[in-house]
Formats: C-alpha cells, structure tokens, sequence
C-alpha cells in the first residue's frame, strides 16, 4: 500500500527534493483529482527543499478570484519512481497532488473506498492483436 | 543562474499584461486546457498541454529567465495585486 485515508479523503507519501537530494523531504499530499496540474506545496514547507524557482504562475481559484504562486522546478519520488515535477509554492497549508504527476509516474492508481486503500498497480502489458484464423479444411462453399 | 534583474513582482505583471492584451484571443479557446509559460521580456511564449513541457521548452531557450505561466482558458481577470492602476496622467 502507498498511500492512506486521512479524513475519508486519499493521500500518498512521497520524497522530494529540489537541486541536492541530500535535503529531500517526505511529505504526505492529497490526491486532488479535480488539479489537472503537478504539485502544490506551501511556503513553509517548500523552503528547505532547495527547489530552482523558474518563475510565478496566475490561477483562478474557486471563488472566481485569481493568485499569484510562485512556481519551481524539483524532483519527487513516488512509489519508487523519480520523475521531475513543477512545484506551485503557495500560501496555504495543504500539500496537493494533481493528474499530471500522477500521469508521469505511469502507472494505474487504485483508490479503494471500502477498505480506505491507495495503491499503485503496474499496467497490464496490452495484448498483441491474434491473427484471424485460416480455415484452409473448410474452404467456403461457392 | 536565474537573471534576477526581474523580480517575481515584475514578472507576474509583465506576463499578466502580455496574456490580457495579446495572447488570450490568439489562445483561447483552441488551447484552452493546455498552458503557456510567456518569457516576459521578449514576449515568446511556448503552448504545451503539459506543464512541465511547457516550461523546459521556454528553459531551453530562455535558460535564465524567470517566466510566468497561465493556464489557458481559466484566467479571466489579472491578480489583484498585480492588476495595473490607470492614474489620470496614464489616461490619453
């Protein structure tokens, strides 16, 4: 298992870090399938990982009202799995995941809400088409 | 090293006014749902529906430079504390 239910709502553990992975840190994030973005980490969390500020992104929020966050660069380890990731660095204290990091980590997410279970499944190998079969015995009557 | 003779403040301004003024009737809504990561002084922008792609593509180029980036088609007005202020000697 990979992750975990925190107030009946999905959350995943997962390392990252910025420049130097000698300062990584392991933090647990919520699993926002409605944040079509990367990582959104706040301030005071995201200082000690010596993240590389690329630059700063404008997002609406809920409300209709438009902020302002400034957006890095790190790595994040997930489910044993590095890939490179943008971090919006915003005010706050939730640490949210979004679909397209959970998108580069390649793999099916299995949430079950019965038995409060996050899991990463590998996908299933997609099978190679079968040749149509050749009834060369019964040939089709003319 | 980032070119720091921008700062965060300038950048979200700067990419906020080139997004309104120029850039959101070319973008939307053909690429509404993908983003753009707007290099502020040149004004180059890089569409791309991943983010992450988006910005390494402007990194290239502009491997210095701070951006700013919009997701296209969710942006309808400037942040509020960045929104210019027309005083009356701006006005023509």
């Amino acid at each position: 298992m990979h992750g975990t239910f925190v107030n009946k709502s999905p959350h995943i553990e997962f390392n990252i870090w910025g420049i130097n992975k000698s300062v990584a840190q392991k933090y647990i994030g919520l699993i926002d399938t409605g944040f079509n973005g990367y990582l959104v980490i706040p301030y005071a969390l995201a200082f000690p990982l010596g993240l590389a500020l690329i630059g700063t992104e404008s997002s609406t929020l809920a409300d209709g009202s438009t902020v302002t966050s400034l957006v890095c660069i790190g790595q994040v380890e997930l489910c044993g799995i590095t890939v490179p990731t943008t971090v919006s660095v915003q005010s706050g204290n939730s640490i949210l995941i979004g679909t397209q990091l959970l998108e580069r980590i390649g793999k099916d997410l299995h949430i079950d809400f019965i038995d409060g279970k996050v899991e990463f499944k590998e996908r299933p190998k997609p099978t190679p088409p079968t040749p149509p079969k050749t009834n060369s015995e019964n040939p089709p009557k003319k | 090293m980032v070119d720091n003779s921008n700062t965060p403040e300038d950048v979200t301004r700067e990419g906020e006014r080139i997004y309104f003024d120029k850039l959101k009737d070319i973008l939307e809504p053909a690429h509404n749902g993908e983003y753009v990561a707007i290099e502020v002084e040149s004004g180059e922008y890089f569409v791309n529906k991943d983010l992450l792609t988006a910005i390494q593509e402007a990194r290239i180029k502009y491997p210095n430079k701070l951006l700013h980036i919009v997701p296209i088609g969710e942006l309808n007005k400037p942040s509020i504390s960045h929104q210019k202020v027309n005083y009356a000697w701006h006005l023509r």
